[in-house]
Parts: C-alpha cells; sequence; structure tokens
C-alpha cells in the first residue's frame, strides 16, 4: 500500500487511527504492529512472513549481543553481532542483488544461467539496515536490548516509515517505544507536514513525472539538446519532491502516533558544494553509512590515503545499495570522487568564489548525477548523455521543446520555488504579523486546499474515460 | 500568540483533517455503489469477492483499492478540478486533447503509419473481390485538422493532409477518392459549426457540408430533399469527459428529418425495425450522439419512400456516417450500412458476398482520419 491512495487516506487511516485512539494505552503497540503487518502484507502476502522473521533474528541475536549480561562469555555477542550481519546483508545480497550477479556472470564469462525467479520484497533495504543497526547497537553498548518482542516488531514493522524511510535507528525511538505522550500539538503539526508530504508526491513529483516520462519516451529524431536537459531537470525534480514528500508523510504520520523521527531531507538543491548536498540528501542513509561503515573502517583517523580509500568504499556501497545495477555504482563513485576532490582541495578554491558559483557548480553536477541515476538501461543512458552534451547531432532546440517549455514553465517556477525555503520563510513573516490569522485560518485552509486537491489529482489518476466505443 | 490561541488552532488542523478523513470515509460508506460512470463510459470496479486464492494472489487486495477509487464520492467533480488545476498551469494538452480557443476540445493527432497502410491494403483487396460495383471513397478529417488555428500556441499535432494524400496514393485507382477538407473549411469560415466543442464528431451541419461536396464531386445531382430541424441541447461530449472542465460550453446537437420520406429501418439479428434513424432513449443521456440510430451495430438496413435515385447503396462506416444518414436515406432508396468493428459473425456472408448477395449498385466507404489511422477491423472486410 502506499500512502498517496485513495484506499490509504479514506480507509486505512481512518481505521487505525480510531481503534488506536479508543484502545487503552497498553494495548496500542499491538494495534500499530497488526495494521503495520497488513500495511506490508498488503502488496507482499507472502514476504510478511520474512520481515517477521527477520524481527526474530533481530530480537534473538539483539538479546544475545548485549556485553554487559554477567557471567556471559566474549564470544556470545561477538557471534550474535556475527549472525545478524551475515543474516541481513544475506537477505539483501540474496533478493535484492542474485540475479544482477547472474548476469553479471553471463556478461563477463559467456555463461548461460538462468535468472532466478526473485521478486524483491518491498523495503527489505530499509528494514534490513534497521535491524542490523539496532543489534550494533546494542553491541557498542548505546542502547540496551529489547526484551519485548512485540515493541521490537512494532519498531520494525511501523508502516510510516517502513517502505521508503525515513531509516529510523532504534536508539532514537527506544523510549518511545516503550512510552509516548501523544498531544494535540503533535498530532497538529502532524497533518501539516502529512499535507505537505502528500502536495509534494501527488501534485509536484506526479506532475513534473509525466513530463520525464514523456521527454525520455520521445523518438530519437524528435529530441534535442534543450530537450534532454529539461527531462533530466525534470527528473531531478521529480525525485527529490517524491522521496522528500514520502519522508514528509512518514514524519507526519510518526507525529500522529506521538512518534519523533528524525528528519531526512533538508533543502538539498540550495547546496552551494556536493559536501554540503550530502548533508541535506537523505540524511538518515548518509548518517547509517558514516556511523556503521565509514568510521568502523577507521574513518579519518587512519591518515589521509585510508580515509580517501574509506570513502570511496562508502560511496561505491551507497550506489549500490540503491539498486542492483551498474549505473547506481557509477552514480555512488561519481559522487565519492567530487566528495574527495572537495575534501582534498576544491572546497577550499569554491570558499574564495562569490557564493552563486558555487551554487551552480553543485547544481550541475547534482544534476548529471541524476542523468545516471536515471537510466538502468545502458544504452539509453549513454545515447541521453550524447544528447545532453550535444554529441549526437541532434539540433539544440526544436518546436517541441519550445512546446515542453511553454507548457511546464509555471509548473517548473513552482518546482523551483518549492525545493527552497521561500515559503516557509514567507510563511513564518506573515505569522510574526498576523498570528492568529496565520495559525487558524490560513494554516488549516492550506492544509484543506491541499488535501482536496491531491484527492482530485488522485482521483484524476483512476480516471479511465473508456472511449473506444467513440467512433 | 498565548497558548490558548495556539491550543485552538491546533484543534482547528486536527478537526479539519479527521474530518476530511473520515468525511470521505463515512461518505463512500452510505453512498449507494455506482454500477456505470456515463463520465467514463465504463463499468465501476464493484467489491471484489473475497477467497483465499484471491488474497494469495494479491488480486482482493488490488480489487479493493480500484473499488475504493472507483466508488470515490464526487469523483466526476473532481476530476473536474484537477482538469481545471492543470489548465491554470497551462497544461493545455490533456489526456491526448487539446484546449482550443473558442471552447473547441481537439483531438491529438499522431499518424500510426503501418496501421493506415494496413488498412488501405485490406480495402484494396477488397475492391478486387468487387470488380463490377461502383466503389466511392470519403475520408473526412477531423476538427484538429481543419479547425488548426484553434490550437493553442503550444500545440504539436502531426498534419492529417499527409495521412490523407497517403491513402489516397496508395488506394486503388478503382476507387473515386474524396476528401472534403476545403468544403468544411469554407463552412467553418462561413460561421457554420462543422464539429462539436466537446465531442470527437462532426455536427449534422458538418456532414451536409461534406455531402454535397461529395454529390458534386460523383457528378450526381444535388440533394433536393427540405428538412425539418429539432436542437438538443446541454450535449457533453466524449472530448469532455477525456478532460472534464468546470468552464466547457455546452453543444447543441441538430437532429434533421425529411418529412416527406417515409423510412423503414431494419437492425438485422437485431429484430428491432422503427421507421425513424433517431432512438429518443439516448436523448437524455449523457451519450447523446447514439441519438443517431442508438449507436453502432453490425448491419441496418433502410428503405426510403421517396428517394432521389433509385440505388441499392452499402455504406462501409464509422460513426462519424451516423449523423450523415439523413442526407444520405433521402439521396438513395436502399442502404446498407456495415460496422466492421461488430460485423464478426463467421456464419453470415463476407462484405463482398452481401455485395453480391444484394445486387449492391454502389459501395461508399465513409471513415474520418483518426478511425483509419487507429482501428484495426479493416481485416474483417475479407
Amino acid at each position: 500500500m502506499v500512502f498517496s491512495s485513495t484506499f490509504f487516506l479514506f480507509v486505512f487511516l481512518p481505521a487505525v487511527l480510531i481503534l488506536y485512539y479508543i484502545a487503552p494505552r497498553k494495548v496500542r503497540n499491538l494495534i500499530l504492529f497488526v495494521f503495520s503487518l497488513v500495511f506490508y502484507a498488503w502488496g507482499e502476502p507472502v514476504y510478511v512472513f520474512l520481515m517477521i522473521m527477520s524481527t526474530i533474528v533481530a530480537y534473538i541475536t539483539g538479546l544475545l549481543a548485549d556485553k554487559n549480561v554477567k557471567g556471559r562469555k566474549p564470544w556470545v555477542p561477538k557471534l550474535s553481532l556475527l549472525i545478524a550481519v551475515l543474516w541481513n546483508m544475506g537477505l539483501l545480497l540474496f533478493f535484492k542483488y542474485t540475479n544482477f550477479f547472474i548476469t553479471t556472470a553471463n556478461d563477463f564469462f559467456g555463461l548461460k544461467i538462468n535468472n532466478l525467479d526473485i521478486v524483491m520484497p518491498i523495503g527489505i533495504s530499509f528494514y534490513s539496515f534497521q535491524t542490523l543497526s539496532y543489534v550494533i547497537d546494542v553491541y557498542r553498548g548505546d542502547v540496551e536490548a529489547q526484551k519485548n518482542y512485540l515493541t521490537l516488531g512494532t519498531y520494525v514493522a511501523l508502516f510510516p516509515q517502513l517502505i521508503a524511510g525515513p531509516i529510523v535507528r532504534y536508539k532514537d525511538v527506544a523510549q518511545q517505544l516503550a512510552k509516548r505522550k501523544e498531544t494535540m500539538s503533535n498530532f497538529a503539526s502532524g497533518v501539516h507536514r502529512f499535507a505537505i508530504g502528500l502536495g509534494k508526491k501527488v501534485l509536484l513529483a506526479n506532475a513534473v513525472g509525466k513530463l520525464f516520462d514523456v521527454i525520455s519516451n520521445t523518438p530519437q529524431s524528435d529530441m534535442s539538446v534543450t530537450a534532454a536537459w529539461l527531462g533530466i531537470i525534470a527528473y531531478t525534480f521529480q525525485i527529490y519532491f517524491d522521496f522528500s514528500g514520502y519522508s514528509d508523510m512518514a514524519i507526519g504520520l510518526g507525529k500522529m502516533f506521538g512518534f519523533d523521527f528524525l528528519e531526512n531531507f533538508n533543502y538539498p538543491y540550495i547546496s552551494d558544494s556536493i559536501t554540503e548536498f550530502w548533508r541535506r540528501w537523505h540524511m538518515s542513509l548518509s548518517s547509517w553509512f558514516r556511523d556503521y561503515v565509514y568510521i568502523p573502517l577507521g574513518g579519518n583517523r587512519k591518515g589521509k590515503f585510508r580515509q580517501c580509500v574509506n570513502i570511496m568504499i562508502v560511496w561505491f556501497l551507497t550506489g549500490f545499495w540503491h539498486g542492483a545495477n551498474w549505473n547506481f555504482m557509477i552514480w555512488g563513485v561519481y559522487f565519492g570522487v567530487i566528495l574527495l576532490c572537495e575534501k582534498l582541495f576544491l572546497l577550499k578554491g569554491l570558499s574564495k568564489l562569490p557564493k552563486i558559483i558555487g551554487h551552480i557548480y553543485a547544481l550541475i553536477l547534482i544534476v548529471i548525477g541524476w542523468g545516471i541515476f536515471a537510466f538502468d538501461d545502458f544504452g539509453k543512458l549513454s545515447q541521453n548523455f550524447r544528447n545532453m552534451f550535444g554529441l549526437s547531432g541532434i539540433d539544440l532546440i526544436n518546436d517541441q521543446a519550445v512546446s515542453w517549455l511553454g507548457t511546464y514553465a509555471i509548473t517548473f517556477v513552482i518546482l523551483i520555488a518549492a525545493s527552497t525555503p521561500l515559503i516557509r520563510k514567507l510563511g513564518s513573516f506573515v505569522k510574526k504579523g498576523f498570528p492568529v490569522v496565520y495559525s487558524c485560518v490560513l494554516q488549516p485552509l492550506m492544509v484543506v486546499s491541499i488535501l482536496v486537491l491531491s484527492t482530485a489529482y488522485l482521483a484524476g489518476s483512476s480516471f479511465n474515460p473508456f472511449l473506444y466505443f467513440r467512433f | 500568540m498565548n497558548k490558548k490561541t495556539e491550543k485552538i488552532s491546533q484543534i482547528i488542523m486536527v478537526s479539519v483533517f479527521i474530518l476530511f478523513i473520515f468525511g470521505f470515509a463515512v461518505w463512500s460508506l452510505l453512498l449507494k455503489d455506482r454500477e456505470f460512470s456515463e463520465m467514463e463510459n465504463r463499468n465501476l470496479a464493484q467489491f471484489p469477492s473475497f477467497s483465499w486464492k484471491s488474497l494469495n494472489d494479491g488480486s482482493f487486495t488490488s480489487g479493493l483499492e480500484k473499488y475504493v477509487s472507483d466508488q470515490l464520492p464526487m469523483k466526476d467533480e473532481l476530476v473536474t478540478l484537477k482538469t481545471d488545476a492543470d489548465r491554470l498551469l497551462m497544461h493545455d494538452l490533456q489526456n491526448g486533447v487539446y484546449f482550443g480557443k473558442d471552447g473547441y476540445y481537439l483531438q491529438d493527432y499522431k499518424e500510426n503509419s503501418e496501421q493506415v497502410e494496413k488498412n488501405v491494403g485490406y480495402i484494396n483487396d477488397f475492391v478486387s473481390f468487387c470488380p463490377d460495383v461502383e466503389i466511392d471513397m470519403m475520408l473526412v478529417p477531423n476538427s484538429i485538422s481543419v479547425m488548426s488555428d484553434k490550437l493553442p500556441a503550444s500545440a504539436t499535432t502531426q498534419d492529417q493532409n499527409k495521412t490523407i494524400s497517403k491513402v489516397k496514393e496508395k488506394l486503388s485507382d478503382k476507387i473515386r477518392f474524396y476528401c472534403p477538407m476545403d468544403e468544411l473549411k469554407k463552412a467553418v469560415s462561413d460561421g457554420t459549426q462543422a464539429y462539436y466543442k466537446t465531442d470527437h464528431h462532426w455536427t449534422s451541419d458538418g456532414a451536409r457540408a461534406a455531402f454535397d461536396g461529395f454529390v458534386k464531386f460523383l457528378g450526381e445531382d444535388e440533394l433536393k430533399a427540405q428538412y425539418s430541424c429539432r436542437e438538443l441541447d446541454g450535449f457533453l461530449g466524449t472530448l469532455y469527459s477525456k478532460a472534464p472542465s468546470a468552464f466547457s460550453e455546452k453543444d447543441v446537437m441538430k437532429l434533421y428529418t425529411d418529412k416527406d420520406n417515409k423510412l423503414s429501418v431494419n437492425y438485422v439479428d437485431k429484430d428491432k425495425e422503427t421507421d425513424t434513424i433517431f432512438d429518443s432513449s439516448f436523448e437524455d443521456k449523457k451519450d447523446k450522439y447514439s441519438t443517431f440510430f442508438g449507436g453502432n451495430f453490425p448491419l441496418i438496413e433502410i428503405k426510403s419512400s421517396n428517394a432521389q435515385n433509385n440505388k441499392k447503396v452499402l455504406i462501409l462506416k464509422d460513426s462519424y456516417a451516423n449523423c450523415a444518414m439523413p442526407y444520405f436515406t433521402s439521396m438513395y432508396s436502399d442502404i446498407s450500412m456495415i460496422d466492421l468493428r461488430y460485423y464478426h459473425d463467421a456464419t453470415k456472408p463476407t462484405v463482398s458476398e452481401y455485395v453480391k448477395q444484394n445486387n449492391i449498385d454502389k459501395v461508399i466507404l465513409l471513415y474520418n482520419v483518426d478511425f483509419i489511422n487507429s482501428d484495426d477491423n479493416f481485416t474483417w472486410l475479407m
């Protein structure tokens, strides 16, 4: 199930909210757990058992990974940590990467191994990272092992963050899981946050995503350099509003149930460097790799050379985490190299230049990065880059590109404004002048408008006039 | 802002949200399920039947989602809101339809050369089966090419003239080929509404202009019949349904009757005979264009008491032909209409056998460009 569907908005969410709030506090985790399993099983009726199994492994290895238990032999925590790592990585490798490895081996060695009939379980990249970080944290002594299976199960399955993150760490929500207080103020800001996320996904990401789809399906004979850039810029906006919208919805839903998840995005496209971009983009993932890969590898404590190697390892893995394909690895390495350059000399140079130069530099590299990310078909990927840089003999601009520019001009203005803190600043400015009008009228009005418009767009997407009788 | 107003603002925010999601939830529970959507012209999803198998393969849950989204209260109004919000953003092309000037919806056109060539090939094969019959063809351009000046500036649609010349060039020279582009353009510039604003069909007046041009082209006498006219207003057609806007202008449909001409209309295989080409049961429905004949049927035979020519004519047609029938029936005494989309019964004579068995004097192919560009039923000519 996805949040941006009429079924979620008008059936699932009302049902879980009403049961949650009429139930006594003691059973609220159980209600969340059961509804989360339904939410997951909705599209994956079989793989829900895999997730439960994963939680059981995390539960047992977590209990045994605690080093502070009296009389426990030192090898026990070590072994359970190893099992947790092997289980989670094994799961991820098997379900996400097996077919990629088979295809690659076939290509390289001329083998003819058939691909396995594996469908990747939804959210496996997220929940295996979460359960793994839980066991590691217990092992490190950062957090106590959870003795209640239901509490741990609720953490792993918690539907707001289950299928697309943010990657919530157990230690950040451990207290809330055991004891949390749902408040009106939390619920209200959750509503506001959820509406913003829904609007980002349904109104902005889907609209501009349509343009990317159209352009990437345009025959080469109708392409132009402008159209190629326009397409990839559309994708740049689509992926940001899609993903950050989903995180906003997750955070907002969390608040409705009394949880505080950490932020996942912080206006990434206003960055002045790639280093800054990665501090603002998918923050829960980059901090995961920092804490569980980069620092354990030695981080920057073992000299410049080791640091460079560590950075490249982390970025190779970050890329690979995004999908079982070469383009994601290239994408990761691409950013690894840029970050390395920035660390070694570029940042120093950029700081001497006007800010706008750094901003343009960062944006161009980000857009090119998405150009690598967007196509998992290598032929399409290179064709697109040849189009972007005018190496395929196409025109700089043609009628079709002008038409897209015209019809999407307003959309792009809205997208650009929404990528910056402009609207938020405008809000606080109005709030300062007219606090009551703003909080009691304008803000609720905005939320209602977004909800109604989003519902209209959802209705529109399922609106299939059947016109075959036409002639 | 003091604590109290802050509390109030939070209560407002939460109530608004709760009202919204529970409002829709309760409303859809109370609302009786709709079977059919006139706007979308399709059956809507109903509550799925449960079985362990359907649960396991995911068809139950996806059916449930379809059910909820199909039965959403105010769905048509919400879609209208979406269309207009998109228009506000200057998205002039939605669902394959342009929002043109003066309230005209114009259906986008992209040539499907392969289909066109196939269809022309089938027609040519058919001609070789009917060597002794006169065969004429009228290929009607669509509003997007006749009224291309109504297109928004951003439009990038393909020129139908290219398709028309291609058909003309590849068509067997035994067929007399006619395209009423100039007549329709002239009619439009003289102030006739030749196409509906909200529907993909031409109007009865557009059909008349083309019919007169066709007869002149064939060198036959011009139509002498006198018609009385009845108007049906409030027509919102198929193009409106594709991108419903609250600002659409409704169309008026004209029904022309030749009072001096008694008809007998026989819906072959349907056990239905009437004395009119109109089916009044559609007058109050959304699908008003089906007032002509009640839609499309495999084979309809019409006899006219007072036609200008005593000829047996077979018309191979799409729905553009339906509103031109007042003129054809006043012109020819015996008319058979075959719609290849429905004429699929293998136990019935093929079209060329039908021509021979019924001593047809003249075959007319009457199609619009969009149809010949997209339909794959011409194979049933064989």
